[in-house]
């Protein structure tokens, strides 16, 4: 699935993308229209809102990135559904065959626009590159699945950062004003609970899934305000937070409730300078800990597991990361449901910090 | 054709690999497998990148068995890693740096092909777009 195909004619995506716009058009004449602005690694972004049936589904996993007004050239994002607005979009001009893995279309992405359409859903997303507008449609908001509430228009953020030489990664980050850990492995290795575990010992969060990396200026940027556990982990370390759950995801088989932090910690969700990074391991120790590990072990933690996780990654991104982890100190992090792992994490990053680049 | 004139490609695009510490990491777009080729494994991958015919990558282990060689690179090219390349003429007279011979390995790993499978489309909806499975939205 690599992102683009090289030389692909844009004649029927760039028709597509205008009969899209079209119908948000016609909706957002209908239903009013919401703008919310946004800031993503000083990056500005506008999501405009076709009425309001989707603004609670999307907005509060995104609303610590909140600005006042647009930024200059801010990139826009237009998002409407056809059972609030009655408007239907367009059928699609692929065939049946042409639904690929990740929901990208056969044809429809080429290097200016990346198109994906998740069945589970009813939803699409689609990006014009060249003109930085955007569009997301879902058939139906009662179909918004919860996973989405906690990481809504991933796929279309993803390719927005790629376009601003920025990598969406799938790992969690946390860390201190002066330096920060991405933690990165597949699902089920621990990175949510550790990174939850660290913010309610004080550390600084970006992330527990899904973060932005910066990989010339070396910093992590915050996207979702959101955090995922399951009820293992509340039970075990967070039993407190069970009644601030918003619900949980079904139908992934996580059965994790979503947390939006930014109601519990806003002084603690933050950008983070990219110090270091650390594969984690689960260890039945009693005290957490952690050890030098080689680039390559990074590379193998972070890039399968972004590459195939998010619609429309390829060559570009496995290249971009691999440069990004040879530039940083690599740890494995040994994690213990013993102790606390924040302390543990500190130390890293003050050892990271005497590691020269 | 003898291996002595025949050379391979790394099969982009739909395969992309980055050496980091001596280790050459692949991943495949099409399978989501992604490897993990070490020592004399990432010295074949190296040699066949670099332009080098299979006939002499095959022999330019001192110490090492040109059919074992021979057949770590066929694994290559099954796993559809490399593919056959035009013939660059290239021929290589005199020594070629690589490292203590041992058996060449291809580490595959794939706990995320699963990421990769998709149901095929069986429904659409009368505006033509595919039909939410029953449990969507709960």
């Amino acid at each position: 699935m690599p992102a683009a195909s090289p030389g692909a004619s844009d004649q029927l995506p760039a028709q597509f993308f205008s009969e899209l716009e079209e119908a948000f058009d016609l909706a957002q004449t209908q239903e009013g229209i919401q703008r919310v602005s946004l800031r993503i690694g000083r990056r500005p972004l506008t999501l405009e809102f076709a009425g309001p049936s989707l603004v609670d589904l999307i907005v509060p996993a995104l609303r610590h990135r909140r600005v006042s007004a647009p930024g200059p050239g801010a990139f826009t994002v237009k998002v409407f559904d056809s059972t609030s607005t009655s408007v239907t979009v367009p059928p699609p001009p692929w065939g049946p065959n042409d639904y690929l893995a990740q929901g990208e279309i056969s044809g429809f992405n080429t290097d200016r626009f990346r198109t994906a359409f998740r069945v589970d859903a009813g939803c699409l997303s689609m990006i014009d590159l060249e003109r930085r507008v955007a569009v997301f449609w879902i058939r139906d908001p009662a179909a918004f699945p919860r996973w989405m509430e906690a990481a809504p228009l991933r796929t279309l953020l993803g390719w927005w950062a790629a376009g601003q030489g920025l990598q969406m990664a799938h790992g969690a980050a946390v860390g201190t004003g002066d330096a920060g850990l991405l933690i990165t492995a597949r699902g089920g290795s621990g990175k949510s609970t550790s990174a939850l575990r660290c913010l309610r010992d004080g550390l600084l969060y970006a992330g527990d899934d899904y973060v932005v990396v910066d990989p010339i200026a070396r910093r992590v940027h915050s996207v979702y305000c959101t955090a995922k556990a399951d009820d293992a982990a509340i039970d075990g370390f967070f039993p407190d937070l069970r009644a601030s759950s918003h619900g949980r995801i079904v139908g992934d088989g996580s059965n994790k409730h979503v947390f939006f932090l930014d109601e519990l910690y806003p002084e603690q969700i933050s950008d983070l300078p990219l110090t270091a990074l650390a594969v984690p391991a689960l260890t039945g120790a009693d005290t957490s800990g952690f050890a030098m590990s080689g680039a390559a072990d990074a590379l193998r933690a972070l890039a399968p597991t972004t590459l195939f996780q998010l619609a429309g990654t390829g060559t570009n991104d496995f290249r971009l990361m691999a440069e990004l982890v040879k530039t940083l100190p690599v740890y494995r992090l040994e994690v213990s449901a013993n102790d606390g792992i924040a302390a543990t994490v500190r130390r890293l990053l003050e050892t990271a910090a005497g590691v020269p680049a | 054709m003898s291996n002595s004139e025949r050379w391979l490609r790394v099969n982009q695009p739909t395969i992309a690999a980055e050496e980091i510490e001596g280790e050459v990491v692949v991943v495949s777009f099409d399978s989501g497998h992604y490897y993990s080729l070490r020592d004399t494994a990432a010295d074949v991958w190296r040699l066949l990148d670099g332009g080098v015919s299979v006939g002499t990558v095959m022999e330019a282990f001192a110490d090492g068995v040109p059919s074992v060689v021979g057949a770590f690179i066929s694994a290559l090219e099954s796993e559809g890693l490399m593919v056959a390349a035009q013939a660059n003429g290239k021929t290589h007279t005199g020594t070629i740096a690589v490292g203590p011979f041992s058996d060449p390995k291809l580490e595959r790993f794939e706990e995320m092909s699963q990421m990769l499978l998709y149901d095929p489309i069986h429904d659409v909806d009368d505006t033509g777009w595919p039909n939410l499975p029953d449990n969507a939205g709960e």
